[in-house]
């Protein structure tokens, strides 16, 4: 259960980012599919290169960032649709995923492998080690080599999850504080009246740019700590990442009703976590009915368009 | 305040839609005037009006704001418009409040609390229209005129020179319209904002403003000044009519 709910909120961060483009500002976004992917990659590469999680993490994020303000820019500059300007975005992304990592996918090994990798160092001790029982460690440190520390121990004993709520709530409380801001209530306002912006003598652009950046800088990280708790990075571990936040987002507000509690920012929480538990039934049970996991993409998305269409025959305006 | 020289406006031109909203318009607006623009739809005045923020570039002439060629974001720094669609001129998923907070002055904002100006509070429940009861409420829960009364009042409440209205008062019912327009004439005569307004209700264009332009085909037809040519309310109404029918 402990592991369900540190996956359910490791997913809540990239969810909350989902949450931004297309509830807050209101901009369709699709490039959490690549960003993520980049937050993952950027955080492997720069521990192995032997930076502390901390700077691996918070680069990682930024990178993905600028991936939204890219997007952004692309939409406000040419005037494209942002979800046309992230399909591009992201389909790039996937090069550049690769380009970061020389890889498809890059495991997180015990030690700094600037130089050389082999099967030792990752695993962190020599086949020897194991035979007459050695600590493995010792050797490699005594050849002068970094130890690579990720800030999780993946015991699911409520170390990591204190570690991800905490962060989780530290994150969401400073969003908050911001959204009740000046700029925060402008930022708001946008996603519903561009217009009026415009007519506050301020570019309405600037809230594109702004809401997409931190909106992929939370995908960023949750991709950068979802590959340190994993142990890897993967180019195809953001496929459908999209779909999946909005189906949590959506089970949010399902569940929250029209409470709209500190503008929302529970709903990509709980939803992440429930979305979390549905998944985790599904592969444990589903097989009885002869689901396989690979069908939960497709599940997902018949939920997300099946929750829309009901909006939409209840009401006639709806946002994606 | 507001000059137009010779503007034309032809909007797609060069292809099959070319249409010619603008024909050499000429027109002073000084300041602390109030104006109201009459005209059947289609007459251009939305454009004029377009014009005058910017939106729209002359394809021939030119218009300057307070002497100068000003960009859209410009205008907007010392001016406002209120559209006929109340919801253009809130934030919806806004509380009153939030929304006063946002209006009280034009450009950029920082990561500081904004406060509500006591002034825009009390220009509100000058409205009486139960606005002020409940500054908690989300705009979006307002009625039309609710809304239109609040946009009015975001609209003048960074204290712009320019005050643009388009048609504000259509969507509203008698008793909303005729309190949105003791408003504006209030905004006019005690903050001496200058007002470019059009309407199609010719009550409004008989009791409010001291210029009426009437508008026709692209072109202004006349241009009727109520003080100076001590025109009575009755005879407006005719005066206006005769302009309209006599180029038909
Ligand atoms: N963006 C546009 N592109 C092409 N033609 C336009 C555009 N906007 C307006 N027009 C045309 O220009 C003419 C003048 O339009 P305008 O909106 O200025 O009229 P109006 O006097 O405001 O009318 P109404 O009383 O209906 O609001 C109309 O014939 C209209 O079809
Ligand atoms: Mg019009």
């Amino acid at each position: 259960m402990i592991a369900i709910l540190e996956q359910g909120l490791l997913l809540a961060l990239a969810a909350m980012g989902v949450y931004i483009s297309f509830r807050l500002v209101d901009l369709p976004d699709l490039t959490p599919d690549g960003s993520y992917i980049v937050g993952g990659a950027v955080a492997v590469v720069l521990l192995r290169s032997g930076h502390g999680w901390v700077s691996a993490t918070l680069l990682a994020a930024l990178a993905a960032g600028a991936a939204g303000f890219i997007t952004a820019s692309i939409s406000t500059r040419f005037r494209i649709h942002t979800l046309l300007a992230s399909i591009m975005v992201m389909t790039g992304l996937y090069s550049v995923a690769i380009r970061i990592m020389n890889a498809p996918n890059l495991p997180i090994p015990r030690f700094s492998t600037e130089k050389i990798l082999s099967y030792e160092q990752v695993v962190g001790k020599t086949p020897l080690d194991d035979i007459l029982g050695g600590v493995g460690n010792l050797q490699y440190e005594s050849q002068g080599m970094k130890a690579v520390t990720v800030p999780f121990n993946n015991r699911a004993d409520g170390h990591d999850l204190i570690l991800i709520a905490s962060l989780l709530l530290l994150i969401s409380f400073l969003f908050w504080l911001f959204l009740r801001t000046e700029l925060g209530t402008m930022l708001r306002g946008y996603g519903r009246n561009r217009f009026a912006v415009k007519v506050l003598g301020v570019n309405p652009n600037l809230f594109a740019l702004m809401g997409l950046t931190v909106a992929n800088f939370l995908v960023g990280l949750s991709g950068a700590l979802f590959s340190m708790y994993s142990g890897f990075a993967d180019v195809n571990m953001g496929t459908g990442m999209v779909v999946v936040c909005l189906a949590s987002v959506i089970l949010g507000e399902i569940i929250f009703g029209s409470r709209e509690v500190a503008y929302g920012l529970f709903f990509p929480i709980v939803g992440a976590v429930v979305y979390q538990i549905l998944l985790t039934l599904a592969m444990k049970y589903g097989y009885r009915i002869g689901f396989k996991p690979s069908d939960m993409k497709l599940l997902t998305a018949m939920f997300v368009v099946s929750v829309i269409a009901a909006r939409r025959l209840k009401k006639s305006e709806v946002t994606v | 305040m507001i000059e137009l020289e010779r503007v034309t406006v032809i909007y797609n031109r060069g292809t099959l839609d070319e249409k010619v909203a603008l024909k050499n318009v000429d027109l002073l607006v000084e300041e602390g005037q109030f104006v109201v623009i009459v005209g059947a739809n289609g007459a251009g005045k939305s454009t004029l009006m377009k014009v005058v923020v910017g939106e729209v570039k002359p394809t021939f002439g030119v218009c300057r704001i307070m002497g100068q060629v000003l960009k859209e974001e410009k205008i907007f720094k010392c001016g406002s418009i209120v559209c006929q669609d109340p919801n253009l001129g809130i934030f919806p998923n806004l509380s009153i409040e939030e929304n006063l907070m946002l209006a009280r002055k034009k450009g950029f904002r920082g990561l500081s609390f904004g406060r509500v100006d006591p002034k825009a509070i009390e220009l509100l429940r000058s409205c009486e229209l139960g606005l002020e009861e409940n500054l908690k409420k989300r705009a979006s829960k307002l009625s039309g005129g609710q809304k239109q009364a609040l946009a009015m009042v975001m609209a003048v409440s960074s204290n712009p020179k320019l005050l643009l209205l388009d048609e504000h008062t259509a969507s509203l019912d008698p008793k909303s319209t005729e309190k949105i327009m003791e408003l504006t004439d209030r905004i006019n005569k005690t903050l001496g904002t200058t007002i470019l307004m059009i309407t199609h209700d010719m009550s409004i264009a008989e009791q409010y403003g001291d210029t009426v332009i009437v508008m026709e085909d692209g072109r202004i037809v006349a241009r009727i000044d109520k003080s100076k040519q001590k025109v009575q309310a009755s005879q407006l109404k005719s005066m206006i009519k005769s302009k309209l029918t006599a180029t038909t």
